[in-house]
């Protein structure tokens, strides 16, 4: 479903240019559960925006991105970015436009616009209520319940590809694995891709099928995400390691 | 420090040193007083007057150069008399809050509510206009300003780490007020004073266009602007160059205090 | 919401009331004698004398500023010492065109500089923005009456484009009175040579009038518009696909023009002080350059007069300026206090 290969980018900032993805090759079938995993720094939030096409203004990137067999880079994401390919954006509460109901931003976001079938998708992401939420402005809601929002928002279009950068990490445990959970379903249901972008291990292991360990711009280390975590080949995986308490209640995987 | 802001700096310092050395710069620094030689009366800009002269034969290089004096002793006593007044009455209400809070705020709602220049020209209406009742006048409609400015900064900081700290280290409450609290808004007070410098000379040049400033024979620039409109558009020379003197000196007071609220990462809200 | 609406309706009489106060101690205490000032040095003590008693400025100041406060609430403002005729007269006979005027001038402010300051924020670093801030920066750094005097010189004199004082040509009747605003008056009588004479007249002052606020307000919403385009909320309908067009005029504007709508109110008064210039410059028969008389006179009922009515005009523009911002901003509907 996605695939990349050398991929580089590069920041420009006062006249300096830092490399900070260096030919990453990475890539997640239908179905398919991935975790890019790093330090913040590491090059892992740039990776995902440029797979999603939304590199700032001073970035550039390099190599290729293929979704579903098009190059990205030379094809553009019209038509694919926010309908086949969506992405979870990091802080449910400055995602969403504060002056707008959340009625009003899905709509303007989903294909399809009946209002049934909006309820019906906050309903499968564990809103109990779905008509008030829709009815709410973002501020009105408590943190968790927009970051089902954002999820609602990631699916509505029914993806083939979900980029999770880094979700609800300002938020509680409890949230995160609602979101890691809901988002495993979909890729075992409906055969969605997805890629997790974080730096919890953790989270890696109780999501992931395939890891990918990211430092400095390149990956380290990849594999099964069981393998990689039992017996890390790299000093930096195992310094990543020490560094994150078990996580318990772990999901399959 | 922004290349604009740089400019500004420039411009000010310029305008600041001419005001100053304006006895030794001034081609003819007899006319800055109540010179009279009709003979020379309305002279276009020449060799000899590079900016012509007025009605009564004055130079008007030399007078503009003095009346930024006037211009910069207005805007530094009303600023001086403006900010300490605005700055205590800020911080009591930000920070002692309570009743007094409520007393600060709504009495600067009533100022607030009326143009600083109908009530500084009402003020001087009712007195007899002068340069000096000018500058209280003046004082009087700016303070509010301040006010609302310290008072913004106060409330926003007062629950912050080092003031509680300072606070439960026995600070009484001025001590925490000046010494703690004042010192983390000087990036917001000193961009405002620098822009307010500006509208302060605009102010006055407003004033003394309607004739209720300086009073002649003072160089001044809102007279200078005054005297020479009826004689549009033949004789433009003292309403275009006294115009534009206000015009730069405004222009470089802005640019310099958008630079010093870049300098301190300030936002526009003053 | 109705606990917003009562606390503003109450702010705003306190406000009113505040301003009569301060200006009647301004008026009558500090200055001394309000009846010396108003016959001048050359007048008889006796002349002097029956002024004060006609006045009523023997009794103390509380029970004048009553008497005061309970004529102006059934709008009695005095004799104008400086036309002779009952302030309220001349009120109502200047107050219309100052109206129009500000009225006229904010709908520039408004218009021209939240469109100059949109374009500058999503062009940022072009040469369009750097040309409508330094435009701004000139706005607002140029005194309104050099404004004033430059247009009448160059859209007046030389390029005879406008005329350059008062509300209409000589050889018009004004339009039969409604509204008292020239132009909508000769609308509503279908006067349209009437209406296009009176915008014609508008344009210079009002233009003159708005550069200041315009300016500020271009350069309000830039900033505003520069901040809300880096929110997360942007790239969120980026990424989502949300036309472009949508994006700038719906996702970024609305958010971004919060700002500038609460600074409107403190523009306006700017303005109405800026007003007293420009209608002095431009012979405008309007309550400012009333204002400015009676000043110059020191004609105390009408300047006090002058300056509350400016005051209710704050008060009410004010209002509705929130209105529209508890429209545009719901976090203020739902706000339940403060």
């Amino acid at each position: 479903m996605l695939n990349v290969a050398g991929l580089e980018v590069v920041i420009r900032r006062r006249g300096t240019t830092a490399r900070v993805v260096r030919g990453l090759d990475l890539s997640v079938g239908a179905g398919q559960r991935v975790a890019l995993v790093g330090e913040s720094g590491s090059g892992k939030s740039m990776t995902a925006r440029a797979i999603m096409g939304l590199l700032p203004p001073t970035a550039s990137a390099t190599g290729h991105v293929r979704f579903d067999g098009t190059d990205l880079f030379e094809a553009g994401w019209a038509g694919l970015r926010g309908s086949r390919m969506t992405m979870v954006f990091q802080d449910p509460m400055s995602a969403l436009n504060p002056v707008f109901r959340v009625e009003d931003q899905l709509r303007a976001i989903a294909r399809s616009r009946e209002r049934s079938r909006l309820a019906a998708l906050l309903e499968s992401v564990a809103i109990r209520d779905p008509e008030r939420v829709l009815r709410s402005y973002p501020f009105q809601l408590s943190g968790g319940m927009a970051q089902r929002v954002l999820l609602a928002a990631a699916l509505v279009n029914e993806p083939e590809l979900i980029v999770a950068d880094e979700p609800a990490t300002a938020l509680d445990a409890e949230i995160q694995q609602l979101s890691l959970e809901l988002l495993a379903r979909r890729a075992r249901d409906e055969g969605t891709a997805v890629l997790l972008i974080t730096h919890h291990l953790g989270l890696v292991r109780a999501f992931a099928e395939q890891v990918y360990v990211m430092r400095e711009g390149e990956i380290v280390e990849r594999g099964p995400t069981r393998q990689i975590l039992r017996a890390p080949s790299h000093e930096y995986t195992r310094s990543l390691l020490a560094s994150v308490p078990r996580l318990s209640g772990a999901a399959d995987g | 420090m922004t290349r604009s802001g740089f400019l500004g700096a420039v411009i000010v310092g310029g305008l600041v040193l001419v005001a100053i050395l304006a006895p030794w710069l001034a081609p003819y620094p007899s006319h800055a007083g109540a010179f009279v030689d009709v003979d020379l009366a309305y002279h276009p800009p020449n060799a000899d007057h590079l900016l012509g002269t007025d009605g009564v034969g004055r130079d008007l290089l030399s007078r503009l150069l003095f009346a930024y004096r006037t211009s910069f002793l207005l805007a530094c006593v009303v600023l001086l008399l403006a900010v300490p007044i605005g700055v205590t009455t800020g911080l009591a209400a930000g920070y002692l809050g309570g009743w007094l809070e409520t007393v600060i705020l709504r009495t600067t709602d009533i100022f607030l509510a009326v143009p600083s220049l109908v009530l500084a020209m009402a003020i001087l209406g009712l007195f007899d206009p002068s340069l000096t009742m000018a500058m209280v006048a003046v004082s009087f409609a700016w303070w509010p300003w301040y006010t609302r400015l310290v008072y913004n900064v106060t409330r926003s900081i007062r629950t912050e780490g080092y003031v509680e700290a300072a606070e439960t280290a026995g600070a009484g409450p001025l001590r925490t007020m000046f010494g703690e609290i004042l010192p983390n808004a000087r990036g917001p007070i000193l961009t405002k004073m620098t822009l307010d410098a500006g509208f302060v000379i605009l102010m006055g040049a407003g004033l003394s266009f309607l004739g209720l400033g300086a009073e002649p024979p003072t160089p001044d620039l809102g007279t200078m602007v005054a005297a020479g409109t009826p004689l549009l558009p033949d004789v433009w020379w003292p309403t275009v160059f006294s115009s534009l003197g206000i015009v730069i000196a405004v222009l470089g007071f802005n640019l310099l205090g958008d630079g010093i609220r870049d300098l301190f990462g300030a936002d526009e809200s003053c | 919401m109705i606990n917003r609406l009562v606390r503003r309706v109450i702010g705003g009489v306190f406000v009113v009331a505040g301003v009569s106060v301060l200006i009647f101690v301004l008026a009558r205490v500090v200055p001394g004698d309000p009846a010396r000032l108003a016959l001048g040095p050359a007048a008889s003590p006796e002349q002097v004398e029956a002024l004060r008693e006609r006045l009523g400025l023997d009794e103390p100041v509380t029970v004048q500023y009553a008497r005061y406060a309970r004529q102006a609430l059934t709008g009695d403002f005095g004799i104008s010492l400086y036309t002779g005729r009952a302030v309220s007269a001349d009120i109502r006979n200047t107050f219309p065109a100052t109206l129009e005027l500000v009225l006229f001038a904010m709908v520039f402010v408004g218009g021209c500089g939240v469109l100059f300051g949109v374009a500058s924020g999503m062009r940022r670093n072009t040469w369009l923005d750097h040309g409508l801030r330094l435009l701004s920066v000139i706005a607002v750094t140029t005194p309104t009456f050099v404004w004033a005097v430059a247009f009448m010189l160059v859209f007046g004199f030389w390029l005879e484009l406008f005329p350059i004082a008062g509300r209409l040509s000589e050889w018009l009747l004004p339009p039969e009175r409604v509204t008292g605003l020239y132009v909508t008056d000769a609308l509503l009588a279908g006067q349209w040579r009437h209406a296009a004479d009176a915008l014609h007249h508008l344009v210079l002052p009002a233009v003159a009038l708005s550069l200041p606020a315009l300016g500020q307000t271009a350069r309000i919403m830039r900033a505003s518009m520069v901040d809300v385009a880096a929110r997360p909320y942007i790239e969120f309908a980026r990424a989502y696909a949300v036309p472009e067009g949508r994006v700038a005029f719906q996702y970024a504007l609305r958010p971004a023009s919060i700002p500038v709508l609460t600074i409107l109110g403190l523009e306006l008064v700017a303005l109405m002080g800026n007003a007293f210039l420009v209608e002095k410059v431009f012979a405008w028969p309007g309550l400012a350059r009333y204002g400015v008389d009676t000043i110059l006179y020191k004609d105390l009922n009408g300047m006090m007069a002058t300056v509350l009515v400016m005051t209710l005009l704050f008060v009410a523009v004010n209002a509705v300026v929130d209105a529209v911002t508890v429209f545009v901003d719901p976090r203020i509907r739902y706000r339940r206090d403060s």
